[in-house]
């Protein structure tokens, strides 16, 4: 009977493997999934079940926190000066969970479920310590972040502002108005929650969505400057080039006939220099310029400079939803009109005011774009360092001396057509850029870095959604303050 | 084999340590004063089991307590998750006190188990009662179809209800159909091990034997088709499969056993609703028409979403949401551990369930007579059967079924009835892993005492005895030494072994019960082809016949040890 017995005893091992196996699919393979899928509500107490960890400013200050809450969520997340970082921390809340900004992008890190915390997840699970989400820091400067805000806000401007380390990529603000509170979001009743939710949905100013990186704005005269780029780079111009002018230019093919904003960009004798095109913003020069380099020509130093694919600002597929800004878009093969009018920026041209800041970043940085970055660091709750950003160039768009030449350029647009901007003791380059939407309001753009003449510390872009006047009149006052509450 | 003293000291140490943190660790997450009721019981615990295990030291000194410290082990682990799931009910806004209960229930059990290792001192006791175990079995598996007695839980009728308490019998009539198998089929092996023709490679069993397995699938379809549980069903026949193996070692049981089987339950699950119900479940559990249905594969699902959630740590005790799953704290309970203990746990787990399991199968190999292996295989198995149909059905390896984890469910019958098939094992260790010497001495005597007394008895019965057999008993008494089985049945013992059985371990395997045979034969001075058919009551006749199964392998003769091992 003993030979049966061992028989016996391999069928119960073979069983007990089975059941072995079973519940490792269960417990680890498939778990990623099960725990995603819609219906398991036990994902959504466990993400509040424990404290979330905190979303930082560059300087420590706590932009979203967790504190313990007496009831079934355990924590409630909270977002200091919530409508002013809305667009860096996105909220987290019952019925959507993490949605929005670092909230989703750095889900995981956040939640404390991230591979990348099992060590420290193992030492709790022995010591019987609570687990807690990782800390992340952002770049975010406070104080630039705060005026940025403000200045949006206080003339009820439906706009945006970025502003970036051009050395880096590092994103020291980012604004967008109107915004939302992510406290209204993170309440617990849900209830509430979806009122407000669909309240935020349902108004036709869209607060929830990002303007800096979520919106796209025909670029307007900023877009000269990738025109510039494309000239300079092709080798057969520079920046005291002659080009054709003129008070009017017939857009081929039509008679719709193209003006300047202001006579100084109509040139002397049909002809102006390529500085002085873009210093007075001439759209008869660059419309002309446009059509003489080609489309293929402009588009691929659009291409280079960000155009035409979406551009990842924070996160990856593993941690949560990463924060992406949308693709630019410049069509691609259009006719000699519609690329004389793409060359100015109009037509179907369209720009986040993100990458606009990216573009005036890689002027200042030598013609080397640089992936933004949102997140500097990444801490377990012990403080432990989890990771760290580093450089990323995304593409070299042009050369170090097509990056000078612009630079010169825009200083050129500071220092003899937007005199409102010139500072005493910094060195601003700039470029404006004014959108008609064809309702009597434009998009009033501008952009630029400082300082021009030393290592640049900041690049901006600021966009001015529906506005009655120039975007130089608007913006201005805007980037003087933001850079002189950055640099002095 | 020497006791082990210190290493089940260590052992007990380790439990004891192991389950304090335990309890500490979930305490302290779950709330913030610990009642003063769950102090007292687990204090009582303590004692208790330390009693118990000082009765089993002693009265049972040869039992492998390993055991023991399983069944403790598992006990405990539960007693902390059942609390723990109280809590968070709490937390929900229901109130429960299973967790308490099923304290009370395992200071019972340790009492119970006290009380069987006192009382019980030798397992062979339960052969006699072979026909009776049936009987209350089958009465003990039926009760809930009793009207008024009977409860139906969750669309199976396995449950009956005793003062306000439900009980699952079925956890009690797995001992007993368990001694009736034992014994019935130690009985009837031989018949049952004869092969009849050949399929291939393979002995098809002669037809006339197919009664017994016809019988008992007739009863196990019965429960299944009063009760519409394919869980309790599905345990008895596999226990009376793997019984039947282990008795006849004869493969095309199983096949049959299994193609029996397939065709039950491909009826119920045509015939009930509630079953199909379950099978589709299993089949697709995450379609979302299943998942809404009533009586779809919701429970299962959230069960699962309980073990993904733990992953291969766990959430930790306390912090995770084990009692979102309709009965967490039972037939879910793998799923509850999973998710706070992580796979990490369930491995364990199942590693203390093999433990316990191979134990029980060692006890088996070592233990000297047929009925005491097949008992303890039986009983072995079922518990084996039993952990890979719940964890199994909670996993999606099959369907779900209505049965609960042994040890851990909360459930004060499970819990009683498992801990009597762990008082049982011990029992059977202890007399498996006795000295020899000791065996032999005892038990020698007691044979040559029932020889005696047999023979004066049917010397009073029978007006003329046969002379040779009076000469084989009184030659062998009056000279006062321990005498073999062999020189007790003389040389006849030769002529009486039966031919009807194939080369091979089969072979051996009716050479001593036809040696038993052969002894009876002598002592009763008749050659009745069928010895078993004694008068039931004749207490004398079958304690020889328990005396004779452990001299019968002591002995030297090697005609008559077991040539399978």
């Amino acid at each position: 009977m003993n030979r049966t017995l061992r028989h016996i005893f391999y069928v119960i091992i073979a069983l007990f493997t089975l059941l072995g196996i079973s519940s490792s699919i269960l417990t680890v393979i498939r778990s990623e999934s099960l725990n995603s899928d819609t219906r398991n509500t036990r994902a959504l107490y466990h993400e509040y079940a424990q404290p979330r960890g905190s979303i930082l400013a560059s300087d420590g200050t706590e932009l979203a926190r967790s504190t313990e809450s007496n009831d079934i969520f355990s924590y409630q997340r909270s977002y200091a000066s919530g409508p002013v970082y809305a667009p860096v921390t996105g909220y987290f809340s019952v019925t959507v969970r993490a949605d929005r900004g670092i909230e989703a992008s750095r889900n995981s890190q956040l939640s404390g479920q991230s591979s990348a915390l099992w060590i420290s997840r193992l030492h709790n699970l022995i010591t019987g310590a609570k687990d807690s989400g990782a800390i992340i820091t952002t770049s975010i400067d406070t104080k630039l972040q705060n005026l940025a805000y403000e200045l949006l806000q206080q003339n009820g401007y439906d706009g945006s502002v970025v502003a970036m380390e051009p050395t880096t990529g590092r994103i020291l603000a980012m604004a967008s108005t109107p915004s939302y509170d992510p406290n209204a979001l993170a309440s617990h009743n849900t209830k509430e929650v979806a009122q407000t939710y669909s309240e935020l949905v349902q108004g036709n100013n869209s607060p929830l969505i990002n303007r800096a990186t979520n919106q796209l704005y025909s670029p307007g005269s900023t877009f000269k400057v990738v025109v510039a780029a494309a000239a300079l780079e092709s080798g057969n111009y520079n920046a005291d080039s002659m080009i054709p002018a003129g008070s009017g230019y017939t857009l081929p093919g039509t008679s719709t006939v193209l003006p300047n904003a202001v006579s100084q960009g109509d040139g002397v004798n049909g002809e102006i220099s390529l500085t002085n095109a873009l210093t007075y913003s001439s759209n008869t020069a660059f419309a002309q310029l446009g059509v003489a380099l080609g489309q293929d020509s402009i588009e691929s130093m659009a291409k280079k400079l960000g155009y035409g694919s979406t551009i990842n600002i924070d996160g990856s597929d593993n941690i949560g939803v990463p924060m992406q800004a949308v693709a630019s878009n410049f069509p691609s093969s259009q006719s000699a009109d519609k690329l004389a009018l793409s060359s100015i920026g109009q037509s179907n041209v369209t720009t986040t005011p993100l990458l606009n800041a990216m573009i005036a970043s890689t002027v200042a940085n030598n013609g080397v774009m640089l992936k933004p970055t949102l997140v500097d660091t990444v801490r377990a709750s012990d403080l432990s360092v989890i990771s760290q950003r580093s450089n990323t160039v995304l593409s070299e768009a042009f050369s170090a001396n097509t990056a000078s030449q612009l630079n010169t350029m825009m200083q050129s647009v500071v220092d003899n057509d937007t005199p409102t901007l010139r500072m005493n003791n910094i060195r601003i380059a700039a470029k404006t850029g004014t959108a008609e939407l064809g309702d009597g309001t434009n998009n009033g753009w501008l952009m630029g870095f400082a300082p021009a003449d030393g290592t640049p510390r900041i690049a901006i872009s600021i966009v001015l959604h529906g506005i009655r006047g120039y975007g130089i009149q608007e913006a201005g006052p805007i980037m003087r303050s933001l850079i002189q509450e950055y640099l002095q | 084999m020497k006791t082990k003293l210190i290493p089940n000291i260590v052992m007990l140490v380790l439990i004891t340590a192991l389950a304090s943190v335990g309890f500490i660790h979930m305490f302290q997450r779950v709330t913030d004063n610990v009642a003063q009721r769950y102090i007292m019981a687990l204090g009582a615990i303590a004692v208790l089991g330390i009693i118990a295990w000082i009765v089993v030291s002693t009265v049972k000194k040869y039992a492998n307590q390993n055991i023991l410290f399983g069944v403790i082990l598992l006990t405990l682990i539960g007693c902390i998750e059942i609390i723990r799931i109280d809590y968070e009910n709490a937390s929900f806004g229901y109130t429960s006190a299973a967790g308490f209960n099923q304290l009370v229930w395992f200071i019972l059990s340790l009492v119970l188990m006290t009380i069987i290792m006192v009382t019980i001192k030798d397992y062979r006791i339960f052969r006699k009662f072979g026909y009776l175990s049936m009987v209350i079995g089958l009465i003990l598996l039926f009760s809930p179809m009793i009207p008024g007695l009977g409860v139906s839980i969750n669309g199976s009728r396995i449950w009956i209800n005793i003062l306000g308490h439900s009980v699952q019998p079925a956890e009690f009539a797995k001992i007993f159909m368990a001694f009736f198998f034992a014994s019935y089929l130690f009985d009837h092996r031989d018949q049952l091990a004869v092969g009849g023709k050949k399929i291939g490679a393979m002995h098809l069993p002669r037809l006339r034997d197919f009664g017994p397995i016809i019988v008992v699938w007739s009863a196990c379809m019965g429960v299944l088709v009063l009760q519409k549980d394919l869980g309790t069903g599905l345990l008895f026949f596999a226990m009376f499969v793997c019984m039947l193996y282990v008795a006849t070692g004869r493969i095309s049981w199983i096949i049959i056993g299994f193609i029996f089987f397939v065709l039950a339950a491909f009826v119920a699950v045509r015939l009930f609703s509630h079953v199909g119900n379950r099978v589709e479940a299993w089949l697709h559990p995450f379609d979302n028409r299943v998942y809404q249905a009533v009586g779809g594969s919701q429970q299962l699902v959230t069960g699962i979403f309980g073990l993904a959630s733990g992953g291969l740590f766990g959430t930790g005790l306390g912090q995770g949401y084990p009692a979102l799953t309709p009965l967490a704290n039972s037939d879910f309970i793998y799923s509850s551990l999973g998710e706070e203990l992580g796979l990490t746990g369930l491995f364990a787990i199942l590693a203390i369930y093999l433990a316990i399991i191979g134990t029980g199968i060692v006890t088996a190999i070592k233990v000297k007579d047929g009925f005491g292996k097949l008992l303890a295989s039986g009983l072995v198995f079922t518990m084996a059967f039993q952990i890979f149909t719940v964890v199994g059905g909670i996993t999606l390896v099959i369907p779900l079924t209505g049965l609960t984890l042994p040890y851990m469910a909360a459930g004060g019958s499970s819990l009683i009835a498992n801990w009597t098939v762990a008082a049982l094992l011990l029992i059977i260790s202890h007399q498996a892993n006795k000295p020899e010497e000791d065996v032999s001495s005892d038990t020698f005597a007691m044979a040559a005492m029932e020889v005696i007394n047999e023979k004066k008895a049917q010397e009073q019965r029978k007006s003329k005895a046969r002379h040779a057999s009076r000469e084989v008993v009184s030659e062998a008494i009056p000279a006062g030494d321990q005498p073999t089985i062999a020189e007790i049945v003389g040389d006849s013992s030769d002529d009486n072994l039966d031919s009807t059985h194939s080369a091979g371990s089969d072979n051996t395997v009716s050479m001593h019960t036809s040696a038993e045979t052969t002894m009876l034969n002598t002592v009763e001075a008749s050659h009745a082809p069928d010895m078993r058919e004694y008068e039931p009551g004749n207490h004398e006749l079958s304690d020889s016949e328990l005396a004779q199964d452990d001299t019968r392998t002591d002995n030297a003769d090697k005609k008559l040890t077991e040539g399978d091992e």
